[in-house]
């Protein structure tokens, strides 16, 4: 009897390492925001600090375009429509949340106090709007195919400007207090923009949010689900022949990326030094982040990540250079598009990379299965 | 390992909550305390590339005059000043950074700018939160000071602004009931419609009418006709100068001859350049005029003129203002830091600046007349001075700040025949750019997203091709056939080129590939087209190559010359098209490579070279396109402006409407889109064309995604 209980013991599914593995690296990443904001930061100094912030928030708005775009292979390039729905839902709750709870929309409470719990509650409906709209606009992708996709997420982005553009003007206190919270939903100051958000965006937030949606972009895509995903991206046909559910594995990875970018809109709408402006968020900024995904690779999540702080970085460098900066962007975008036309890294992760290896002995963790594309012409 | 994991999260967390406070500036105790040697360090964020390139531009100019004359004179208390200035290429996440850059690596003392107003909120907010003072030369938004005690400006705000140019219209041109025509992308140009509006009825006037526009858009028939049939005595504009000299052409075309009026944004050279003649008579509020004989104006001006070799505009004027009070607050503050120093500037009395006196009211704007100019013979001149409000204006109640285009005067006949004709002629521009896409698609099955830069390209090289040959005035008869087939050959090289650089190495990639390579081709395009040795980076006016005469009257509107040819010639296009995709080898082949093209090269097709020929003919339709856009509505944005893409968009949706790859239903898609626009901007309301298209798209897409044409394709694996 001794010997069955063993067995089974030997077979169970062990419940600690499969836990460890998924809570172990966002423990560990919470803890890196936490360094980055408590020593990094005042180290390097505030405008450091905020150009960090800025590369924390493109990684997270390119890493969820990198699961529609890369992963899934659908092209969206209204993508910033979904940030802008983002940004604003949380905007709308933390301005007009505050007059509520507090009579005006200043910072209010420490860290994790009232004023960030609201923000938290705002990113987290960020996310579930942008999801709803993703939704919407994932739908229709039942019935296109690629590029018409494209134009229909373009579309939404675009009709989701002007809808903005034509909101009210934003309450000040007094007269929001009487409009109430649901009252005060179509006051989003349109093309002027969305004034006097409370900043509640810190470094240890924006990497929060990094950690996360790295991680599940990760986890996402060596799941079975992340193979499904890349199966419907080279070819739908035979994905479906295998059992996949195209239709249906398309929307899931259009209301994942869009609840994302919701997310990164969020940290947008309540940066330091920014106005949410209906126009900051529109067809430039999806260019932006596809620029992003393409450079770093479609489907490489550290490539990506790394993508976006260059891009993030490269304007400050170089402000001098700027009236060059577009058309260099755009040169780089077909180079890499006709000579390396998986992007830069492909599918493969910075530690698949012949150069990391040689440099660094022995690879990572990657699992190995799906570290290299699929050959085209294998009988 | 999993017991591991969770103490660590809650240690990490508790450690968190004991000292994560520090880092939002209010709090990390940074100050930036003057040491009282060494130069004076300002900075000066600003727009000096992107689209309001221009704005940044001649601020900087004229705070570097002023700079240069102080540090002449000594400097400020025995110390040099010296200015760092920041490019923030019009992105309000850039100014932030550039602002949190002056103020931190830089140490500055204080900031100047922005132009823009939502810019300036975004670095007004990082001032204000580093209790660095900052002040803006040219915002005129209300809102802008309300970020804190720290920021000032020295321009009027909008809603003084508003009631110049209200008081203006009543007083002097004696108008009650005036029309309003406002860009509703921008917070500029709505914010000022909605300050004249409520100044305007304050003072006992009508409005006729409220219509939007979207900046950039060149075809406002719609919008204007709705101001004409209320028969107003002046119109009120606030748009930016280079939508505004195109509004006035289209104005003075259907008849309306009332004034046009404006704000500052209308303060530009380009302003009579792009709208010529119609600009005549019409009048704009402005900071200050160069004729005004006021010797600290011209003074200023004459420096100006000397180190730049041009008249200096409003802004400029401003960002000189904006330097000497920060100068004179720096000379009294008894130290430089921030609070104190800002405490100084908003202190300031009746200090002689060129655009008025300047004495900073509580709010730190400043309390100073504004001056109307009136266009005439091509240059603005002085026409009156507004003095400052003494006692607020009575409240109005707030309007609804929409109406729509229906419910007007005017006969509901000559609407209608107006709006056919409108449909028609642009339909017949949405074609010819629609069968470029379609051509295309037939053959290759993707989206060639740089089509719609071709068509801007056409337009442009037909504009550079009108100088060059000297047909801008007096063009003798061949000019149009001449410049058409010159435009068309000239884009069918730039077509073959594209395809053979950009498109043909990736024949076989992935679809998503060739799209995405398709929007790098079009960005380059873009932004190439605005480099200075292109180009350039401002809005041109093209010069008429058909007379403007009218041919007949239905129903008392003139059916123009101008339609007709763009018409005819469009008829002419598409019908040699379908004579050469249904009568000729050569269309034999394209439709045969078109059905399968591995077939068609094995039937001895060469497949390159047909691809290469529809390229080709797909691009100079496109060119014959943008000459005619050009020439119906005269005006061209510069090749970035967003109004193009959402233009080739449009077209784009015509094609998949009527069913992409098919001839026939490019062209009635073209005319469906059209009709869809017109008719809702003339009958339902002119805010919402653009969401009227994508509807459209949505649920053709949706109902029969193969278009209305189309033949649902069948996938074979």
């Amino acid at each position: 009897m001794k010997r069955v209980a063993e067995r089974v013991a030997e077979h169970r599914i062990a419940v600690g390492p499969a836990a460890a593995r998924s809570v172990g690296p966002l423990v560990i990443g919470i803890a890196l925001a936490w360094l980055l904001q408590q020593w990094i930061a005042p180290l390097v100094g505030p405008f450091y600090a905020k150009v960090v912030l800025d590369i924390g928030i493109a990684i997270v708005a390119a890493t969820s375009l990198n699961i529609v775009n890369g992963l899934a292979g659908q092209f969206s390039i209204g993508h910033a429509g979904f940030m802008m729905v983002g940004g604003y839902a949380a905007a709308w709750l933390t301005y007009y949340g505050s007059i509520q709870l507090w009579g005006s929309p200043d910072l209010h409470g420490g860290f994790l106090g009232g004023g960030d719990l609201l923000f938290l509650a705002g990113c987290l409906l960020a996310g579930g709007v942008a999801a709803g709209a993703g939704l919407l606009v994932g739908l229709p992708s039942l019935r296109l195919r690629g590029d018409y996709l494209a134009i229909v997420t373009l579309g939404f982005g675009e009709i989701m400007r002007v809808l903005v553009q034509r909101s009210g003007d934003v309450l000040p206190p007094v007269d929001a207090r009487a409009a109430g919270l649901l009252g005060s939903a179509t006051n989003l100051g349109g093309s002027l923009g969305f004034g006097g958000v409370p900043t509640y965006t810190r470094i240890f937030y924006v990497y929060v949010f990094v950690a996360i949606v790295v991680l599940c972009a990760h986890r996402l895509k060596v799941s079975s689900r992340g193979r499904a995903l890349l199966a419907v991206r080279e070819n739908e046909i035979a994905a479906a022949a295998v059992g996949i559910n195209c239709a249906r594995i398309k929307v899931q990875a259009f209301v994942v990326s869009a609840l994302f970018a919701g997310i990164g809109g969020a940290l947008f709408a309540h940066e330091l030094g920014t106005t949410l402006n209906p126009r900051e968020l529109g067809f430039q900024k999806s260019i932006d982040l596809v620029i992003m995904v393409v450079l770093g690779g479609m489907g490489s999540i550290s490539g990506v990540v790394l993508a976006a702080a260059a891009l993030t970085i490269v304007p400050e460098l170089f402000r001098g250079f700027a009236e060059l900066r577009m058309p260099i962007y755009a040169l780089a975008l077909i180079i890499v598009m006709i000579v390396r036309p998986a992007g830069l890294f492909g599918l493969k992760e910075l530690w698949d990379t012949s150069l990391w290896r040689r440099l660094f002995g022995r690879s990572g963790g990657a699992p190995r299965a799906i570290a290299r594309p699929p050959d085209k012409d294998a009988p | 390992v999993a017991r591991r994991g969770w103490p660590v999260g809650v240690v990490a967390l508790a450690a968190l909550a004991q000292g994560c406070n520090n880092l939002s500036p209010e709090v990390s105790g940074m100050t930036f305390k003057d040491d009282g040697k060494g130069p004076i360090v300002i900075g000066h964020f600003a727009s000096m590339t992107g689209s309001e390139a221009s704005f940044g531009q001649s601020t900087d100019k004229a705070i570097r005059l002023a700079l240069d004359e102080r540090n002449a004179r000594g400097g400020v208390k025995g110390r040099r000043i010296e200015l760092v200035t920041l490019d923030n290429a019009g992105k309000s996440q850039e100014a932030g950074t550039a602002v949190t850059r002056l103020i931190t690596e830089y140490r500055v003392k204080a900031v100047l700018g922005e132009v823009s107003s939502g810019l300036s909120k975004a670095g007004a907010a990082v001032a204000q939160s580093y209790r660095v003072p900052m002040i803006s030369p040219s915002s005129t938004n209300d809102s802008v000071t309300k970020a804190g005690n720290m920021i000032s400006r020295v321009c009027f705000i909008d809603s003084f602004q508003g009631y110049v140019v209200a008081k203006f219209a009543r007083d002097h041109l004696k108008a009650t009931r005036v029309g309003v025509l406002y860009d509703q992308q921008q917070a500029y140009s709505k914010g000022l419609a909605h300050e004249f509006d409520r100044a305007f009825r304050a003072l006992g006037g009508t409005i006729t009418t409220r219509q939007a526009y979207t900046g950039g858009d060149a075809n406002l028939s719609a919008q204007l006709r709705s101001l004409k049939d209320t028969n107003p005595e002046a119109i009120f504009l606030p748009g930016y100068y280079n939508d505004a000299g195109n509004i006035a052409i289209q104005a003075r075309k259907i008849g309306i001859t009332a004034p046009l009026l404006g704000g500052d944004g209308w303060d530009s050279a380009k302003l009579t350049e792009i709208g010529g003649a119609a600009m005549e008579g019409n009048y704009y509020s402005n900071h200050y005029s160069f004729e005004d004989p006021r010797p600290a104006v011209q003074d200023f001006v004459r420096k100006y003129r000397d180190r730049y070799g041009e008249t200096p505009d409003g802004l400029g004027a401003l960002g000189y203002d904006a330097a000497l009070v920060l100068f004179d607050a720096l000379e009294r503050a008894p130290s430089l830091d921030g609070p104190v120093l800002a405490a100084t500037i908003a202190a300031t009395r009746d200090f002689p600046a060129v655009t008025g006196v300047i004495t900073l009211d509580k709010d730190r704007n400043p309390v100073k007349p504004a001056v109307m100019v009136v266009i005439r013979n091509g240059v603005p001149h002085y026409a009156a001075t507004i003095a400052p409000l003494t006692a607020p204006l009575p409240e109005v109640p707030d309007l609804a700040p929409v109406d729509p285009g229906a419910g007007t005067g005017g006969s509901a006949v000559s609407k209608l025949v107006q709006t056919v004709v409108d449909t028609v002629a642009l339909g017949a521009l949405y074609a010819l750019i629609a069968l470029g896409y379609t051509l295309v698609y037939g053959v290759l099955r993707f989206i060639n997203f740089a089509h719609s830069d071709v068509f801007t390209f056409g337009a442009w090289i037909a504009f550079a091709l009108t100088g060059w040959l000297g047909f801008a005035t007096a063009p003798p008869w061949f000019a149009l056939p001449l410049i058409m087939v010159l435009a068309m050959l000239v884009c069918a090289g730039l077509g073959i080129t594209i395809e053979r650089l950009a498109y043909r190495p990736l024949r076989g990639a992935p679809r998503l590939n060739v799209l995405i390579t398709a929007i790098g081709v079009s960005l380059l395009l873009q932004n190439v087209g605005t480099l200075s040795w292109a180009f350039g980076p401002n809005p041109e006016h093209m010069p008429p190559l058909v007379a403007d005469r009218s041919l007949a009257t239905v129903a008392g509107v003139h059916l123009r010359l101008v339609d007709t040819v763009v018409l005819g010639l469009a008829l002419a296009l598409v019908g040699g098209l379908q004579i050469l995709v249904f009568r000729t080898q050569l269309g034999r082949a394209m439709r045969a490579v078109s059905f399968d093209d591995r077939v068609a090269s094995l039937m001895g097709i060469n497949v390159g070279r047909v691809v290469t020929i529809t390229f080709a003919i797909g691009s100079a339709l496109a060119a014959a396109g943008g000459l005619l856009y050009g020439l119906r509505y005269e005006s061209l944005q510069i090749t970035a402006h967003s109004t193009w893409v959402l233009l080739g968009l449009t077209a784009f949706v015509a094609a998949v409407v009527g069913g992409i790859g098919d001839v026939r239903g490019a062209a009635v898609g073209a005319l469906l889109i059209a009709a869809v626009q017109q008719f809702g901007a003339a009958y339902l309301s002119s805010q919402l064309r653009d969401i009227y298209v994508f509807t459209v798209l949505i649920v053709v897409l949706l109902v029969k995604p193969a278009g209305l044409f189309g033949r649902p394709a069948v996938e074979k694996v």
